[in-house]
């Protein structure tokens, strides 16, 4: 019965030998072809060039990443309604209070912007529009533990390009990296390859504030902020406020980044370093952010730090 | 008598297009919970990989190709989530993938926990190769982020384990 059902139409023998030889193939080509992808991928980004590859496996990834962003946000915010209570009363209370404080600064704002257009009728000067910042949903949160970074569900059709600035309410998260056509990669400040001009005290004191790797152990490492290369004898103390410099062309001056939480002499004795506590909180916690409109302010602050 | 449908679950041929299609739902969830969720399961600094645990479980579920070919889209995957280091994401999956999906030929039975195991053994070797590819994570460092990783990885790993096992008998 059996030899007389093999030897019909299927030969499994014969079917399994073409598969394995088929299938050594297909295994060769994949380790060949993931070699090769990489090769181009590294040499594409290396020239600010897309890689098509990635592209289409972002177009789709992309889906599930909005699904699952969306799912997760609606899971939290049914959680947090169950079980959160006393801690949306003081959520409440404090959103509140910034409600005003912010209601106050408007009309403060408002009466400078009407003072500011009158001036500027006097001069006769028009101001040029300035575009405004887009607001993007996150749908990926620290996808590894080796990076740190973040997705948007916002690409290059949306008009994002590389180098954009990303923000939240509360200061400064980062920049863009790489864009797909339906998202783009936001390298956080934390990150050990991202690097900023930073100023405290709003303009006494600079330096770079970069991200590190640091913990109580070898094994266990976390991301801090550290800003670097402080002169020893500038004053800089606990508390104080953190913002970008506007160095490098790429972040604009005065967003806010965090507070001084330590100083400390570096190991040559010469330098100071800064501990900095982000404004923002936890990576993973950021729902929307806001992607600020490209500005190139570099010849300027230069011509405004010589002759100020 | 071996037919294409046991062919497939056995490891000698084709998958059905059941497979295929419970494969990519899988894949697809995979990467929502890569995006969301892995962040917040982090310890000691780990995270566990679901795209990774995915493709070492089809590899030992079905057999060293296909699990390459699981290996390969996972590796694709997470470089689409993370937009970097592609080229070693693509090649230190599927090999895994394929090493480990050989390992299936050992077993007379595998069942769950020789699977959980097995996503053990491949994330290690996942492991291992990608800190060899990226020798700029301090050693230390990546021992802690390989191993827990790997018990991480193990232990998101049972549902899907359990999953395709179901689908693989019936």
């Amino acid at each position: 019965m059996r030899r007389k059902r093999l030897s019909g139409g299927w030969n499994p023998r014969v079917e399994r030998r073409g598969f394995k030889i088929a299938w050594g193939t297909i295994v060769g080509l994949l380790i060949v072809g993931g070699v090769v992808l990489g090769v181009v991928h590294n040499r594409l980004q290396s020239q600010g060039k897309a890689d098509p590859v990635l592209l289409g496996a972002q177009l789709v990834a992309g889906p599930a990443q909005a699904v699952a962003a969306r799912s997760n946000q609606s899971v939290t915010t049914t959680w947090r309604g169950l079980f959160g209570g006393v801690a949306l009363e003081r959520e409440n209370r404090q959103l509140k209070e910034k409600l005003a404080a912010l209601q106050l600064e408007t009309e403060r704002l408002k009466s400078v912007e009407a003072q500011n257009e009158r001036l500027q009728k006097l001069l006769d000067f028009t101001a040029p529009k300035s575009p405004k910042p887009m607001v993007a949903e996150v749908i990926a949160w620290l996808p590894t533990a080796l990076e740190q970074s973040i997705t948007l569900g916002r690409g290059s059709r949306d008009g994002v390009v590389r180098d954009q600035v990303v923000r939240t309410a509360e200061g400064l998260l980062g920049k863009i990296t790489d864009v797909g056509l339906f998202t783009s990669k936001v390298r956080l400040l934390t990150d050990t390859d991202s690097g900023i001009g930073a100023t405290v005290g709003g303009g006494a004191v600079y330096g770079i504030l970069r991200g590190v790797e640091q913990g109580n152990n070898k094994l266990d490492r976390r991301h801090a902020l550290d800003l670097v290369h402080l002169e020893r004898t500038v004053s800089i103390k606990t508390g104080d406020i953190v913002s970008t410099s506007g160095e490098g062309g790429i972040f604009p001056p005065g967003i806010p980044i965090g507070t001084v939480e330590t100083v400390q002499e570096d190991a040559t004795h010469l330098l100071k370093i800064a501990r900095v506590k982000p404004f923002n909180p936890m990576p993973g916690m950021v729902r929307e952010v806001l992607i600020l409109p490209t500005t190139r302010l570099l010849p300027t602050l230069k011509q405004d730090r010589r002759h100020p | 008598m071996i037919t294409p449908t046991t062919a497939a679950a056995t490891g000698s041929g084709p998958p059905s297009w059941q497979a295929v299609v419970l494969y990519f739902v899988l894949l697809m969830a995979g990467v929502g919970l890569q995006a969301t969720v892995s962040s917040h399961l982090g310890f000691l600094g780990a995270q566990p990989d679901f795209l990774l645990a995915l493709a070492l479980c089809v590899a030992l579920l079905t057999d060293a190709p296909l699990g390459a070919s699981a290996g390969f889209l996972s590796g694709l995957m997470m470089a689409a989530i993370s937009g970097q280091t592609m080229g070693t994401y693509l090649v230190t999956r599927t090999v895994a993938a394929w090493l480990v999906g050989g390992l299936r030929k050992r077993f007379v039975r595998a069942g769950v926990l020789v699977t959980l195991l097995g996503v053990g053994v491949g994330s290690l070797i996942a492991g291992l190769l990608y800190g060899l590819s990226v020798p700029r994570i301090g050693l230390y460092h990546w021992l802690s982020l390989t191993f827990v990783g790997a018990g991480l990885n193990m232990f998101v790993a049972l549902p899907v384990a359990v999953l395709l096992r179901w689908q693989t008998r019936t």
